[in-house]
């Protein structure tokens, strides 16, 4: 894992947020020597409210752009403050059980889906730092996601016609070891780790099959193995920018169900 | 044939990709979510609690479990009433803050002012079926006494008095164990047996433990000094089945100048006894009159609290119609409260008393026409009127000041006198406030009010006397405390205690009468009644009126959750008011107490000596004869004191012997046992005695391994364990 996505690239809001995080903490720890905790009393009810009050604002997070205002005055302070936030939320919501586990089901549907909502959204933060940097700087291509499948259509129409008029060791080489590549694209759960490797691999058997060619022939193998790196690229492409998308459902999806569930909680603890 | 196209664009960006497609997964979230919602909604209006429980409930819960309404109140949290409609269904408040206050104190002005403390505050449930409930952490205790563990314990109660009260005994161990050890007994065991269950010992007797050494042929050894006969009853003026007999009684042997010698009693000597609870009467009528009301009015109580059946076995019906009789009483005791200070108080609540019992003539004529009808005659005894009150003038009151004044001046003085030196500093302070006092007859009030309260700082001092180890100065301070009652009584212009306790009494046998004749629906309403009356205090004025008040205003609170409760269809209710425990314990108490109102409501009932000298000469004779008993009895007053050799020494704690006696010998414990020479010796191990074993990494040492916040029973309320 690349470290350096978990450098914090606003340090103020980190900086607030793990004050805000120890004094809270602290206020748990010497509340509960003093007295037992628990989530209906003072200390517990009053972690628990903040917590609520948090996730409501959180959720807000989408209306940011016609809520700009002070002290959130830019979307980038609006993420900043749904990241942080989310996090002290959570940090009061485990405060606000007093660190136990739940003792009936709506307790673990609450406590499952924050857990899981901020963990996805730890996620998605990382996606948003980890996938740019690497669709940016590690990759020879660039491709719009909604084109990706259109330029590799292309690629493959493009091989056949490289492979058009080859000789016979050439063409069975290409039928047999790039075309099926070629045919639809691969998407990968692997890519988000790595994928340098991988493409290294696959275009390996073509230095075997250079040694067999005369050289214009390699000069064709070779135009023939850029298209499939160009290809294998696009699956990465389409790997990451896949998961980008599909990474927004398994976060706000669980998040709205909390907050509906979250409002149950609050009305029936209101109520009894 | 090369490639001829460039793969990528040539510019590159570095900045995020927002993902986009997010929208419909949004409107889809918002919809499914807002379905879950409304399916909440939809269960809980069809009365499904079991999606929103936080947690199954302890197990002891399980009858009730999602059944929300036999404890929360909707709207208003968990309901302390709901609690007690299970725990206490009596309403005897033995759960509450101020039972708590009461059970530790025996103050009941300290427990009526105790701030109340919900009962979740300790007891949270919902926290799994294998939580107990019952189990509190040690730092709620914390709160209140400022320590929560043993380590932090302060000294017990007894061991920082320094000596042991109330026993009742003159007793000398260190005399005792020679004795034993030379008729070869098992040292402590000889007289303490343990119990069958080895929790405690029996009782000590004297027939059992003494009379083999203190008596001979069944009389107890010694007689008295010559006593004037004059006070006492021959046997053959008695007209009691046990004086028929000459072997009953002692015998009366004349000597030098018209005296006598009094031989050969029996212990509890009922001739003896007879004649001492005569002269008591004679020296000291409001003793036992103040001892008897006592006795009644735990009985009335006790009774009440075995008998009352729960709410929820009433009748709809009955129950509105309690309700309608309990706002009434309300109304017109807000009225009382609201009139002006010093407005005769308590004849008023007995007035309102006597109204509300008129109510009940109309359902016990239903059942018994010749008893409402006597009824109605006695529910509006004329003496209640207040027409009937004169009102004294000025200068009447201003001389009735001045004798008071002087009584306590000269009460001061003696107990300057007599006490110690920091009891008679404390005196001389009193006299100071005494003497400022003046009797102003425009504000009257505000001076008898300065006046009461220098009366009720005479307990401190009448409580340091009873601690001296002198029956002559225990006797004093109980007149003194006699006198300061009449004198309280006057100042806050109540009725005499005489009136009161006549009225009370009246009272009490209609509420007798109609709990007798009346069906099971009457005994609850009977039952609020009797609390009511008992919890009236001659003198006690708007006090004692604001507790009923407060105590009425609960059990309408009662009736009206028992009544929405049963609209609701919350039909799960405790069978019995008091648990079988309880009862037993209830009925320990009562047989107790019935026995000792049977002793003083025997005997003849001489008139009162007024007198000083005869006083005197009747405290003489008095004393004299109840010689013999001295070597062992202690003087209460002007009887013997009552013996408690059993009582409980941790008042406020559990303690049982099985697993110590185990484990140690008795003298680990009692080390001062072998050389104690006085039954007032402190002879019970202190705190840090107990912390030797017990500390966390050995025994328990948590506040309820030998604490309990509850009284154990509405007779522990009562102090009666």
């Amino acid at each position: 894992m690349p470290w350096a996505v978990l450098t914090p690239k606003h340090a103020g809001w980190f900086r607030t947020s793990a004050l805000l995080a120890g004094a809270s903490l602290a206020i748990f720890v010497v509340w509960s020597w003093w007295t037992p905790w628990s989530p209906g009393r003072a200390g517990g009810l009053a972690f628990g409210t903040a917590a609520a009050a948090i996730l409501y604002l959180d959720a807000l997070y989408p209306l940011r752009r016609r809520l700009l205002a002070w002290p959130l005055r830019n979307a980038q302070q609006w993420l900043q403050f749904h990241i942080y936030a989310g996090l002290l939320g959570t940090l009061f919501v485990l405060i606000h059980t007093g660190f136990s586990l739940p003792h009936g089901q709506f307790g673990w549907w609450l406590l499952g889906l924050t857990v899981w909502a901020t963990a996805a959204g730890l996620f998605g933060v990382y996606l948003q730092k980890h996938v740019p940097d690497v669709l940016a700087h590690h990759l020879s291509v660039e491709a719009i996601y909604e084109r990706i499948p259109e330029l590799s259509a292309r690629l493959k129409t493009e091989a056949d016609q490289l492979i058009t008029g080859a000789p016979e060791v050439l063409r069975r080489f290409y039928l047999t070891h790039v075309r099926a590549e070629l045919d639809h694209l691969s998407p990968a759960w692997s890519y988000v780790v790595g994928f340098r490797p991988q493409i290294n691999r696959r275009v390996e058997v073509f230095r075997e099959v250079a040694t067999f060619l005369s050289p214009d022939e390699r000069v064709r193998l070779n135009g023939l193995q850029t298209i499939l790196s160009e290809k294998l690229e696009l699956d990465v492409h389409y790997s990451l920018q896949r998961l980008l998308r599909q990474w927004v459902a398994v976060h706000v999806i669980p998040a709205i169900l909390l907050l509906g569930l979250l409002t149950v909680h609050i009305v029936s603890v209101l109520i009894f | 044939m090369s490639r001829e196209l460039a793969s990528g664009t040539p510019a590159r960006t570095s900045r995020y990709l927002h993902p986009g497609g997010g929208r419909p997964v949004v409107r889809w979230a918002l919809i499914g979510t807002g379905v879950v919602v409304l399916l909440f909604a939809i269960l809980f209006a069809a009365g499904q609690r079991r999606f929103i429980t936080p947690g199954n409930v302890s197990s002891a819960h399980a009858p009730i479990n999602r059944r929300c309404a036999q404890c929360h109140n909707v709207g208003h949290a968990v309901d302390d009433l709901r609690c007690e409609r299970c725990h206490d269904p009596a309403g005897t408040d033995r759960l509450r803050q101020s039972g708590h206050v009461l059970f530790g104190s025996g103050d009941q002005a300290k427990a009526d002012a105790a701030e109340p403390v919900a009962c979740i505050l300790c007891h949270t449930d919902h926290l799994g079926n294998t939580v107990l409930v019952g189990r509190v952490d040690d730092r709620e205790c914390g709160h209140c006494h400022r320590f929560s563990s043993l380590g932090r314990h302060p000294e017990f109660a007894i061991v920082r008095a320094g000596i042991a009260t109330g026993i009742g005994l003159r007793f000398n161990h260190d005399r005792h164990l020679v004795e034993v050890n030379k008729i070869g007994g098992r040292r402590c065991e000889t007289c303490h047996e343990p119990t069958a269950d080895l929790t405690r010992f029996e009782p000590i007797g004297f027939d059992k433990h003494c009379a083999s050494c203190h008596t001979t042929e069944a009389r107890v050894t010694g007689e008295t000094d010559p006593l004037s006969p004059a006070l006492l009853v021959a046997a053959s003026q008695i007209a009691e089945p046990w004086a028929a007999s000459s072997t009953n009684v002692p015998t009366v042997t004349s000597v030098a100048r018209g005296r006598v010698v009094v031989s050969r009693m029996r212990h509890r000597d009922p001739w003896v006894l007879h004649n001492a609870r005569r002269m008591r009467r004679m020296i000291d009528p409001n003793g036992e009159r103040v001892e008897q009301t006592a006795l009644r009015t735990q009985v009335a109580y006790l009774e009440g609290q075995r008998d009352v059946e729960p709410l929820s076995s009433v009748a709809g019906a009955d129950l509105e119609r309690w309700r309608v009789a309990l706002e009434q009483n309300l109304a017109a005791i807000d009225r009382a409260l609201a009139g002006a200070p010093g407005s005769n108080a308590s004849a008023q609540a007995l007035r309102d008393l006597s109204s509300a019992m008129s109510a009940l003539v109309e359902p016990i004529a239903a059942v018994d026409p010749e008893r409402g009808a006597s009824i109605q005659d006695l529910a509006s005894p004329p003496s209640l009127d207040a027409a009937a009150v004169p009102t004294e003038p000025v200068e009447a009151l201003r001389r009735r000041f001045d004798e008071r004044k002087t009584e306590l001046a000269t009460l001061l003085d003696a107990i300057a006198q007599r006490g110690d030196a920091q009891v008679a500093a404390r005196a001389r302070t009193l006299r100071g406030r005494v003497d400022l006092l003046q009797p102003e007859t425009t504000d009257t009030a505000a001076d008898a009010g300065a006046l009461g309260d220098a009366l009720q700082g005479l307990d401190d001092i009448f409580r340091a006397i009873r601690t001296v180890p002198d029956p002559q100065a225990a006797f004093d301070a109980a007149q003194a405390a006699a006198l300061r009652d009449a004198a309280s009584q006057q100042i806050t212009g109540g009725l005499s205690i005489d009136q009161f306790e006549d009225r009370r009494r009246e009272l009490l046998e209609i509420l007798d009468a109609v709990d007798r004749r009346g069906n099971d629906l009457l005994r609850g309403r009977v039952g609020v009644l009797r609390q009511q009356v008992l919890a009236l205090r001659p003198g006690g004025g708007d006090a004692g009126l604001w507790r009923t008040r407060a105590r009425m205003a609960k059990t309408l609170e009662r009736v009206r959750l028992e009544m929405a409760l049963t609209a609701s269809g919350e039909t799960a209710a405790p069978a019995a008011a008091a648990p079988p425990r309880d009862r037993r314990a209830i009925q320990a108490v009562l047989d107790r107490l019935r026995e000792q109102l049977m002793f003083l409501s025997t005997g003849s009932h001489p008139g009162v000596l007024d007198n000083p000298d005869e006083r005197g000469a009747a405290v003489a004779t008095l004393t004299g004869l109840l010689g013999p008993c001295l070597k062992c009895h202690v003087m209460d007053s002007a009887r013997l004191a009552p013996v408690s050799a059993a009582k409980t020494v941790f008042q406020h704690a559990t303690f049982t012997h099985k697993p110590h006696v185990g484990q140690v010998d008795c003298l680990t414990c009692h080390a001062p046992i072998p050389a104690s020479k006085q039954a007032t010796d402190l002879v019970v191990p202190n705190v840090a005695t107990c912390r030797q074993c017990h500390s966390s990494s050995r025994a328990r040492s948590d506040c309820q391994a030998c604490h309990t916040y509850h009284p154990p029973s509405v007779a522990g309320l009562m102090g009666g364990r």
